[in-house]
């Protein structure tokens, strides 16, 4: 039993806090990482660029539900309506309404984002169980919602939308697919780094105050309903972006792309990527996006049952998922090399 | 009329279901504090159990109590071996936890029996004589199936001792160690009947809305609702929260929504009560201190 965790229970779980790395060695793995993904379009063609788009746009969307469940503690288990949100309103703004992709895109985030508020005032009432029970339930409803007739002569009913293909750019010699990646990968370097930049400040700190201890958060003057409030509208803006980013990759969207358990997918990828970590979006992107992949050549049923292996697991034994191993690691290597 | 009729009873038996399956989920509620979101899927690998076992020629009812046996047990040993790791942990973790167990029951199911759906014939056909006015035999054995349920885990509270150490065991528990009663006992027994009255919900089940995987994932919701709107905090209030969805859902569908738009319909029922009244109807607000 060490000293933290007679300190406070929830020592051993939480994550240490991402030290404050001061200049230039701070900006050495986001650049490897931009380096890394710029690398991919020329290295990678077609359906292996299609997985690439996947994996970064899913990345933003847990880097969103990171951001609500992770920093600020409101269990959502229905982002995949959020998901279904931006890429509907994707889809209806460009074939609707001619609207060019790298307009929808960031529009469609904007009206995600106005749904998260209005989601997150009932939300506001909500202890987390309950929060969670809420938003399980509306994962479950989404797709009714798409099929229904209200709106099926917008969103296509059952048979869905397609999206008309990009145009790719071809001046600078990439195909439909390299463009639709580089496209995703330059939205996801601008979301990521908004979000480093308005976590390590004073949003963050409160955040996470709001987590640990919303009664103390509140006595030090930190405005909890707005920040839960702004919490879920941001959240809403990140992973109403990614479904937008992946309705253009797939250049189709149907209720079926939206089923419930895509919500569970999101919180999986959340909890074995990193729960309260930023590059912890980026595993889980691919752990979801890679992992059914090959799994499902098992059974239709083995991707299932290897995620909800893979919760349990990190849940028992690495509460920081895999960006903690990572750091862990990166840890054990600078103290050896001193 | 008659048509209001057919779905105020067909409501009240599919009521009955989700009572059952509310009643499961108030019992884990009431000893460990937590809503088992797995409840849906332990009760369909119960429900795929019992139909192996079946089908390798064992008569219904014995599978049946089978089931039921074995179910109780796992429902233990997820508690002994899982949850009870997680007692002192922060409040998202056993949730998430519930979730994984929740998709690998779901994925193990689907990958050693396949998405086929299957249908499963009714124990009741036989006994033709139970069908009483607008009610089919299957639907007239839901309902006193669920009644028997019902008085049975009433009885078992109310008058033995068992019942009265997992009362004491869930209200107070440090109090009830210092009499002697094994609180950890009581938390897996908890999860035990649970379990095995879940088993018994998706067994009932499996008839009407036919065997696959995800036959459980819609009743779940209903028995969420149900058990929110009674109360979760009380087993009655659970099984009346469970029949009023029952109806309300039926009704809707064919009055007002349109059968495409129930989960619509129940996801509105649950987020009203949970902001206008949190507690349900006949449940008790918990309150904490900080």
């Amino acid at each position: 039993m060490t000293i933290t965790s007679s300190i406070h229970p929830d020592a051993r779980v939480l994550a240490p806090a991402a030290p404050a790395r001061g200049g230039s060695a701070a900006l050495a793995l986001p650049a490897l990482l931009i380096l890394a993904g710029a690398a991919a379009t020329f290295l990678f063609s077609g359906y292996q660029l299609l997985l690439a788009a996947n994996i970064v746009a899913y990345a933003i969307a847990i880097l969103g539900l990171n951001l609500l469940a992770g920093y600020n503690g409101q269990i959502s288990l229905g982002h995949g309506a959020f998901l279904a949100i931006g890429g509907y309103a994707t889809a209806i703004l460009m074939s609707r309404f001619g609207v060019p992709y790298w307009l929808a895109v960031p529009l469609c985030g904007l009206v995600t984002m106005v749904v998260g508020f209005l989601v997150a005032i009932p939300a506001l009432r909500l202890e987390m169980l309950y929060l969670a029970l809420a938003t399980f339930a509306l994962a479950v409803a989404v797709p009714q919602l798409a099929k229904n007739k209200l709106v099926s002569g917008w969103t296509g009913g059952v048979d869905g939308l397609s999206l008309p293909r990009i145009r790719p750019w071809s001046a600078l010699g990439l195909d439909v697919d390299q463009t639709v990646y580089v496209y995703t990968l330059l939205v996801a370097i601008v979301a990521f780094a908004l979000v480093v930049n308005l976590l390590r400040g004073r949003v963050g700190r409160a955040l996470e105050a709001i987590r640990d201890h919303p009664v103390a958060a509140e006595t030090m003057a930190i405005d909890v309903r707005f920040f839960k409030t702004a919490a879920f509208g941001v959240s809403a803006f990140l992973t109403g972006t990614a479904g937008g980013l992946g309705a253009i990759a797939t250049a189709f969207v149907s209720p079926d792309s939206y089923a419930f358990f895509l919500s569970i997918t999101l919180m999986v990828g959340a909890v074995v990527g990193g729960f309260r970590s930023v590059y912890g979006a980026l595993f889980g992107g691919a752990f979801i996006v890679l992992m059914p992949n090959y799994a499902e050549r098992l059974s239709q049923g083995a991707p299932w049952a290897i995620y909800g292996a893979c919760t349990i697991l990190v849940m028992l034994v690495m509460p920081s998922g895999l960006a903690g191993l990572v750091r862990a690691a990166i840890d054990r290597w600078r103290t050896r090399a001193r | 009329m008659n048509e209001f009729i057919h779905q105020l009873s067909t409501g009240l038996v599919l009521g009955c279901v989700y009572a059952s399956l509310a009643l499961a989920l108030v019992m884990i509620h009431q000893t460990t504090g937590l809503v088992n979101f797995a409840q849906g899927e332990m009760a369909m690998a119960s429900t795929y159990l019992a139909w192996t076992l079946v089908a390798h020629g064992m008569p219904y009812w014995p599978a049946f109590a089978l089931t039921v046996a074995l179910s109780f047990v796992a429902g233990m040993g997820i508690e002994r071996v899982l949850i009870r790791r997680f007692d002192g942990a922060p409040a998202h973790a056993v949730i998430i936890v519930m979730i994984g167990l929740m998709i690998l029951i779901d994925g193990l199911v689907g990958w050693i029996f396949g998405y086929d759906v299957r249908t499963v014939d009714s124990p009741f056909e036989k006994t033709a004589w139970l069908a009483a006015g607008p009610l089919s035999a299957h639907e007239a054995g839901i309902g006193l199936v669920t009644l028997l349920l019902m008085a049975l885990v009433f009885a078992f509270f109310r008058f033995t001792r068992l019942g009265l150490a997992m009362r004491a065991a869930a209200l107070t528990p440090l109090s009830s160690r210092l009499v002697g009663i094994n609180v950890g006992l009581m938390l897996a027994l908890g999860w035990g009947i649970a379990a095995a009255i879940g088993a018994v919900s998706g067994m009932l089940t499996a008839p009407i809305v036919y065997l696959d995987p995800n036959m459980m994932l819609n009743v779940i919701i209903y028995a969420f609702a149900g058990a929110l709107l009674g109360g979760i905090t009380n087993p009655w209030g659970a099984v009346v929260g469970g029949l009023a969805i029952g109806v309300a859902e039926n009704l809707a569908g064919a009055y007002l929504v349109g059968t495409d738009l129930k989960l619509v319909f129940v996801l509105a029922v649950i987020v009203a009560v949970l902001t206008i009244r949190p507690q349900g109807l006949f449940g008790r607000r918990l309150v904490t201190r900080v």
